[in-house]
C-alpha cells in the first residue's frame, strides 16, 4: 500500500495557526529582500550626501582662495618690492608712513604656524609674517607677527608664484591649489593692482641718489628723508622726459598708474633696456647715462632712484 | 510547584518572567538608542550652528572687503533664541545684512551657550586687527564645545572643536 499523502488530521485551532504563519524559508527570503532594498536605499542616500558635502567643500575652498586673493592683491599694492627666492616663498617690502616693512609668505606645516589658540587643519598653511592691520584696515607699524592666510593646503607646492610671460607688464602670477578630503580647487590669478596713492616710497636706506634739477617743491621734486622722488606734476604729459642722474645710483624704478611696457623706459644711448613688473619698471644703467621715459598717453606716478638691486621674477 | 509542560490541548508559550525580561531588555535597548539619537541630534544641531555661523562671518567679511567702512556685528537674545546680526554702529558696512538665528531649524532644545572672545568687528577692506573666537556649547553638557574663529589679518574663517584653550580646526570633521 503506497504511503498516504494526506496529512494527519489536526485540531481546528492548530490548523489555522499553521496556515496563517510564514515558513522559515519565506521569512529568510523576505529578510534578504528587505536587506537588499535597504542597502540600495542607503547607497543612494549616502551618495547624495557625499555629493552634497563635496559641493559644499568645493564652495568653501573657493571662498578661501577668493579671500586670500583679495588680501594678496591688497598687500602687493601696498608694497613697492615683490620678490621670491623659491616657489613657495614670497617677500613683499615697502614703506608705510615712513617706516620700512617686510612681509613674508611661506608654506609651512600646520604645526609650525606658531599661533597660539589655534590648531589648523593643515597639513600645510600659508603663513604670513608681517606687521598687523589696524582697526581702520590699514597696515600698522607694529612689530611683525605670524598669521595664517590659507589653511588646508595639501602639500609644499600648493602655492606657487611666477611671472606672467604672456602679458606686456609681466605681472606676478600666483597659483593656489587647495585640497580637502579629496576635493581640490585651483586658482590662478595675476597681481595687477596699481599702487595706490600714498604708497610706493622706498626705504630710507635704499636710496642713495643725487638727482639733477631737484630743488624741492614746488618743482615736483622732493628730497625728504633721503628719498629722491619726482611726482606726477613733473612727469605728467605726453613728451618724453630725459633724466640725468648725478652720482652713482645704478637703478631707477618708475611707478606708472597702469601697467606699462618696457618701451616706456629706455636708455637714451641704447635702443631698449629695462624690466617692468606690474605697474612699475626698473632700469639698470651705467653711472651717468641718460634715459628716457616715454610716458605718452599715460601718467607716471613715481620716479625713485635707488642703489640696490630690484628683485625681478625668476624666469 | 511542578512546572507546567505542554501537553495535549496546551499551546506552548512564554512564561510571564520571560516576557518581562524580554520587555525589559527591549526597553533598555530602546532607551539607549533614543539617548544616542538625541545626543547625536544635539551634537548635529550644535555643529550645524557652527557651520552656519562660519558662513555668516564669511559673508560679513566679504561685505567688509568691498567697503571702506568697518563691519560691526553683535549677538543678541538668549538661550536657543540667540541671533547674530549687524550692530547699531554708525557707518556699519554690514548694516544691510539680515540677522541670522544661531540655531536655525533645530527642534531639540539645547540651551545654547555662546562665549565670545574678541571684538566682533571686521576692519575696512575685510582685514582684522585681532582674532575673534566664538564658542558654542549646550547649557548642561559643556564637555563638547564647537568654536568658530575669524582670524587676522585676512579674515580667515575656521570652525573647530574647542579644547585645552585652543580651537582645533583639524578635529572638526
Amino acid at each position: 500500500m503506497p504511503p498516504s499523502t494526506e496529512r494527519p488530521p489536526t485540531r481546528p485551532g492548530l490548523e489555522r495557526r499553521a496556515v496563517a504563519a510564514f515558513s522559515l524559508v519565506e521569512l529568510l527570503v523576505s529578510v534578504v529582500i528587505l536587506g537588499l532594498l535597504s542597502a540600495g536605499a542607503a547607497r543612494v542616500l549616502t551618495g547624495d550626501l557625499v555629493g552634497n558635502s563635496t559641493l559644499q567643500t568645493y564652495q568653501r575652498l573657493r571662498r578661501q582662495v577668493g579671500r586670500a586673493r583679495r588680501f594678496l592683491e591688497l598687500e602687493t599694492a601696498t608694497a613697492t618690492r615683490l620678490q621670491w627666492q623659491s616657489a613657495n616663498s614670497l617677500r613683499l617690502s615697502g614703506v608705510n608712513n615712513g617706516t620700512a616693512f617686510t612681509i613674508s609668505y611661506d608654506l609651512v606645516p600646520a604645526a609650525s604656524a606658531g599661533i597660539s589658540g589655534v590648531t589648523f587643519r593643515g597639513p600645510f598653511v600659508l603663513r604670513r609674517n608681517g606687521p598687523p592691520y589696524s582697526s581702520g584696515g590699514l597696515l600698522s607699524n607694529s612689530a611683525a607677527t605670524n598669521t595664517v592666510v590659507l589653511d588646508g593646503l595639501a602639500n609644499e607646492q600648493a602655492v606657487t608664484v611666477s611671472a606672467a610671460q604672456t602679458t606686456a607688464d609681466r605681472s606676478a602670477r600666483v597659483t593656489i591649489n587647495l585640497s580637502d578630503g579629496g576635493t581640490t580647487y585651483s586658482s590662478v590669478f595675476s597681481l595687477a593692482t596699481a599702487a595706490p596713492s600714498g604708497y610706493g616710497l622706498l626705504q630710507f636706506s635704499e636710496t642713495n641718489a643725487s638727482l639733477s634739477g631737484c630743488s624741492g617743491d614746488p618743482n615736483g621734486c622732493r628730497q625728504a628723508n633721503g628719498i629722491q622722488e619726482w611726482d606726477t606734476r613733473l612727469l605728467s604729459g605726453s613728451s618724453p622726459i630725459t633724466i640725468t642722474p648725478v652720482g652713482s645710483p645704478n637703478q631707477v624704478i618708475v611707478y606708472f598708474n597702469a601697467p606699462r611696457s618696457t618701451a616706456d623706459i629706455r636708455r637714451a644711448q641704447s635702443s631698449s633696456s629695462g624690466t617692468c613688473i606690474r605697474t612699475s619698471c626698473y632700469i639698470d644703467f651705467a653711472s651717468g647715462s641718460d634715459f628716457l621715459i616715454n610716458a605718452a598717453s599715460s601718467r607716471v606716478d613715481k620716479l625713485v632712484f635707488l642703489d640696490t638691486v630690484i628683485a625681478v621674477p625668476r624666469q | 510547584m511542578a512546572s507546567v509542560r505542554p501537553g495535549p490541548g496546551i499551546v506552548a508559550g512564554f512564561s510571564l518572567t520571560e516576557l518581562l525580561i524580554a520587555v525589559a531588555i527591549l526597553g533598555l535597548l530602546s532607551a539607549a538608542t533614543l539617548f544616542g539619537l538625541l545626543r547625536s541630534a544635539r551634537i548635529g544641531a550644535l555643529r550645524a550652528a557652527a557651520i552656519d555661523l562660519a558662513g555668516y562671518l564669511e559673508t560679513a567679511q566679504a561685505t567688509a572687503a568691498g567697503s571702506t567702512d568697518a563691519c560691526s556685528l553683535a549677538i543678541s537674545g538668549s538661550g536657543d533664541n540667540q541671533q547674530i546680526g549687524p550692530s547699531n554702529a554708525a557707518g556699519n558696512a554690514c548694516a544691510a545684512l539680515a540677522s541670522q538665528p544661531l540655531l536655525s531649524g533645530s527642534v531639540i532644545p539645547l540651551g545654547l551657550v555662546v562665549t565670545t572672545a574678541g571684538t566682533l568687528t571686521i576692519a575696512p577692506r575685510g582685514t582684522l586687527e585681532s582674532p575673534v573666537t566664538i564658542r558654542l556649547s549646550e547649557a548642561n553638557t559643556q564637555n563638547l564645545e564647537y568654536c568658530v574663529q575669524l582670524l587676522p589679518p585676512a579674515g580667515l574663517v575656521g570652525t573647530g572643536v574647542y579644547r585645552n584653550n585652543s580651537c582645533d580646526h583639524a578635529a572638526f570633521n
